[in-house]
């Protein structure tokens, strides 16, 4: 497709180069599933105990595929040198980074929301608790795309970024991670969860409005010191 | 082809510019101009700082000290108006391994924000790629990626050329149409800066030559 819109044309265009790498895309959301159903094998598969956990280990695990799907981000654009033409184009960049978040979200957080209600069932979560998880990752996990891809921006440059990285990166995960498990715990006690789940919405919203500009410029900083 | 001015009173005007690199002095106040319908030649041994001189010149890096303007306006300010009259090509191609010849022209064509002077078709004839249309990046030799990157040259009506050995992995068929192009660019009131070991003179066309290092 060939199309004058510069965020729909970099929309596409990664996304047509994450499902030629399908062995890749697939590893974050591999990851997830196969973390989160380790948990009955190595702790107890008594429902009352994998109801208590379910939640925080379903968090943790969605937290380090989106943290172990960041590597890839940006690197290859990096070393072909079309991170050069990206940032020389007339277009803000900010628009064509948030183009770039988008994709990234679709491949790899979307698929580990749209799954999250089979993990819950495994964990033996009842149906409104499950309900919930899937709203507290459909508003928290954009977060650690964004968040993460900022961390990304900043360290590509450097030859040993990965440890940096999950420094610079998971202080900032923290919150999301807080509120999110504790809004499902908190549904399967039956007590509200509308807190919770309107903080997330408000970090998503901030991390939305401010991280495009973050990320073009932290990239912008790191291509000019190679 | 499509023969259209440029328009002929454009100037990249560079003050006083250096650049330092670990301590070392890469670029030492270096000033110099070029005008519409201006070819400049960077010459220089290896490590001399020819790319680095490419790269602040295009905005990919800035200079310690000193100004770059662009028509009387500094680079860093006007950089939308000045992004879109300029095409850089660097050392890496920028073509991605697993996008085809096609969509890779098309990507760059929709970056560039202006208004094809040229098909992508009419582009993949010039640099010789027919056929190879639908084969993915990965599968195409070195020369053949940067003809992919040469397409946009004749595709992008831009003003202002900065190209960093852009005959590098040519044949000579290739690098003949290529200098063609430059004279054409040149003629109708383009700005043109390069860095080369090859020699290249090109006919009738306004040359200043800078040695570094």
């Amino acid at each position: 497709m060939n199309t004058r819109n510069p965020f729909i044309a970099m929309l596409f265009r990664d996304l047509r180069i994450a499902f030629r790498q399908r062995a890749e895309i697939m590893l974050p959301v591999i990851f997830f599933v196969v973390v989160v159903s380790l948990f009955p094998l190595a702790i107890s598969p008594d429902p009352t105990v994998l109801k208590s956990i379910g939640p925080g280990v379903i968090w943790i695990a969605a937290l380090l595929s989106i943290l172990l799907s960041l590597q890839s981000l940006f690197r290859s654009d990096f070393s072909d040198g079309s991170m050069e033409q990206i940032l020389l184009s007339p277009f803000p960049g900010s628009l064509l980074m948030l183009a770039r978040i988008v994709a990234q979200w679709c491949v790899t957080g979307l698929p580990l929301i749209i799954i999250s209600p089979l993990l819950g069932l495994l964990l033996h979560l009842d149906a409104h608790v499950i309900w919930v998880l899937f709203i507290s990752l459909l508003l928290g996990v954009p977060y650690l795309n964004m968040v993460g891809a900022i961390g990304v921006a900043l360290t590509i440059g450097l030859r040993q970024a990965g440890a940096l990285l999950s420094l610079l990166v998971l202080p900032l995960y923290v919150p999301v991670l807080i509120f999110g498990s504790n809004a499902v715990i908190s549904a399967s006690n039956d007590l509200p969860y509308n807190g919770q789940l309107l903080w997330l919405a408000a970090l998503l919203v901030i991390a939305t409005t401010l991280s495009p500009f973050v990320i073009s410029f932290a990239l912008r900083v790191s291509c000019s010191y190679r | 082809m499509i023969s259209s001015t440029l328009g002929d009173n454009s100037k990249l005007q560079v003050d006083n510019v250096s650049y330092e690199i670990n301590d070392k002095l890469i670029i030492n106040g270096m000033s110099f101009s070029v005008k519409s319908g201006e070819m400049l030649f960077i010459e220089g041994s290896n490590g001399s700082g020819k790319t680095t001189l490419l790269r602040i010149l295009s905005g990919l890096m800035q200079a310690d000290e000193g100004q770059i303007t662009w028509n009387g306006k500094s680079i860093e300010e006007d950089r939308i108006e000045f992004n879109q009259q300029l095409t850089y090509l660097g050392h890496s191609t920028g073509v991605k391994a697993e996008l085809s010849t096609l969509e890779n022209i098309n990507f760059f064509s929709s970056l560039s924000g202006l208004p094809q002077r040229e098909s992508s078709q009419a582009a993949i004839e010039w640099v010789g790629l027919q056929g190879y249309e639908d084969s993915p990046g990965r599968h195409l030799s070195y020369g053949q990626q940067r003809r992919i990157a040469l397409t946009r040259l004749l595709m992008e009506p831009s003003q202002l050329w900065v190209l960093d050995e852009p005959f590098a992995g040519l044949d000579k068929k290739m690098i003949g149409a290529l200098e063609l192009r430059f004279k054409e660019h040149v003629d109708n009131g383009g700005l043109l800066v390069l860095t080369s070991h090859q020699h290249i003179e090109l006919d009738q066309v306004n040359t200043s030559r800078l040695q570094l290092g």
